[in-house]
């Protein structure tokens, strides 16, 4: 496990990953102490998060179309926001804003749950009794934070578009078929398979530095807010890089 | 018989270099009065907290060469010295989460039987179903000493018996300790000079700063 009393390095943070990795390798012999984690995890990040994910998906869409639509249309060029619709929602904002909403909402409260397991002495109970945390506290959650980012990402583009037929028909008078016609065309394979992996490893980056930082946490309770504000910090500078490299990589291999 | 060795346990500026070894029988008590190089060797033996510098030798190999072969849950039950349980389980889920672990799924009319002999031992009513923060920390800690008990570990490690009971859960936890002590191995860490004379059937004493003095009779 991590040593407590030294202070944490970028290295600790790869030994922490490395032993993720490898308990959930090894997870099929732990199956059922995870499960019930991990489906709590999914309940939590992902159910619960719908109605959020929803609206701020509806909003984005609408505004996107409008806006894109009144922009276009001076110069005759209407046709292309599904173009911005896109490109700019199922490639990009789709992702990096469910990603920020499940960082509010389930990486910090996996950080403050881990944390305070550690002040309470559950992680000291479950290692006395020869039950790994990262296999039972770890990698349930980031199987469920994973599923769950998948999930609503799709939703989110879903609704998204929806809402962006939605809104240009109530200004425009645009048919449901028409728009989709128009939509699916400009949608790529790469934009879908961009938008499948994203979410994952997002996923994957928000449950493994929740954890870590909650996990670190020695005995103050005090720590528990600092390692929190740690894990949002962080997240959110990684997912940014990740999401970088991922759009230069499939945009490299598309070209 | 199982033989304990520690060499070199260091714990920040609290405890340097200690080394032990002994023979685990019938019931050891490492008495201490102040209370903390006792607990720390028994966090050392189940690896609670991993800030401890040192070497655990279990009949001759390491310990993690020793729990490769043999589950920890089997070798050792650690009772806290409070009543640690998950919060987010209830009382029966946290019971029944490390009896799964040790006895597999599908005895689940066996956990049931053996909860209600160790509550009728214990002369306690419990509502299984609470969460661990609705119930009082007495009565939880003696719900965790009951499910280090339901896994039949070879040595039961117990952290300061008496912490947080009142005078009768005491006379009560001495009494089964009593009894335990003719069934299983135990080993005990205890601040209280009365307990250690009247439980133990060999000391290890921590008195004299972190010399640890045998005595396989009562501390007289």
């Amino acid at each position: 496990m991590i040593k407590h009393y030294k202070k944490k390095s970028s290295m600790d943070f790869f030994l922490f990953i490395r032993m993720v990795i490898s308990e959930t390798l090894q997870s099929k012999k732990n199956t059922h102490l995870s499960s019930l984690v991990t489906l709590r995890q999914i309940l939590f990040t992902g159910f619960e998060a719908l109605p959020l994910i929803g609206f701020i998906a509806l909003g984005i869409g609408g505004l996107i179309i409008l806006q894109g639509y009144n922009l276009l249309s001076n110069f005759g060029q209407g046709i292309w926001v599904h173009v911005i619709l896109v490109t700019v929602v199922i490639n990009e904002l789709s992702g990096i804003i469910t990603a920020l909403v499940v960082i509010a909402r389930s990486g910090t409260a996996i950080s403050t749950e881990l944390g305070n397991m550690v002040v309470n002495r559950e992680i000291d109970l479950l290692n006395s009794i020869g039950i790994s945390p990262i296999a039972y506290l770890v990698v349930s959650r980031m199987i469920g934070v994973m599923a769950s980012m998948l999930i609503l990402t799709i939703y989110f583009n879903l609704i998204a578009v929806l809402g962006g037929w939605f809104f240009s028909s109530l200004f425009h008078k645009i048919e449901f078929r028409a728009f989709m016609n128009d939509f699916l065309s400009v949608l790529k394979i790469s934009d879908l398979l961009m938008s499948l992996i994203k979410p994952l490893f997002f996923g994957f980056i928000i449950a493994i530095i929740s954890s870590f930082q909650g996990l670190s946490v020695y005995k103050a309770s005090t720590e528990v807010p600092q390692r929190t504000i740690k894990a949002v910090m962080h997240s959110i500078f990684l997912i940014i890089f990740v999401d970088i490299g991922i759009t230069w990589f499939v945009s490299s291999l598309v070209k | 018989m199982m033989k304990i060795c520690i060499k070199n346990l260091c714990v920040a500026d609290a405890v340097c270099d200690l080394s032990v070894e002994f023979e685990v029988k019938n019931a050891i008590v490492l008495f201490d009065p102040e209370e903390y190089r006792a607990g720390i060797l028994l966090k050392k033996l189940v690896d609670i907290d991993s800030s401890m510098d040192g070497t655990v030798f279990i009949d001759g190999v390491t310990k993690a060469e020793y729990f490769a072969q043999n589950p920890i849950a089997s070798v050792f039950g650690y009772v806290f010295d409070e009543g640690i349980m998950l919060s987010n389980l209830s009382i029966r889920e946290n019971l029944m989460l490390p009896y799964r672990l040790r006895w597999g799924t599908g005895r689940d009319e066996e956990f049931e039987t053996q909860v209600r002999y160790w509550l009728q031992m214990f002369e306690l009513e419990m509502d299984l179903e609470l969460r661990p923060a609705f119930v009082k920390p007495s009565r939880l800690k003696i719900m965790c000493f009951i499910r280090s008990l339901l896994l039949q570990p070879q040595v039961l490690l117990i952290d300061n018996p008496y912490y947080l009971l009142n005078q009768s859960e005491r006379i009560k936890m001495l009494d089964i300790l009593q009894t335990l002590k003719t069934q299983m191995k135990l080993i005990v860490a205890s601040t209280d000079l009365d307990f250690t004379e009247n439980f133990a059937d060999t000391v290890l004493n921590f008195e004299v700063n972190n010399k640890i003095v045998v005595k396989s009779i009562a501390i007289t």
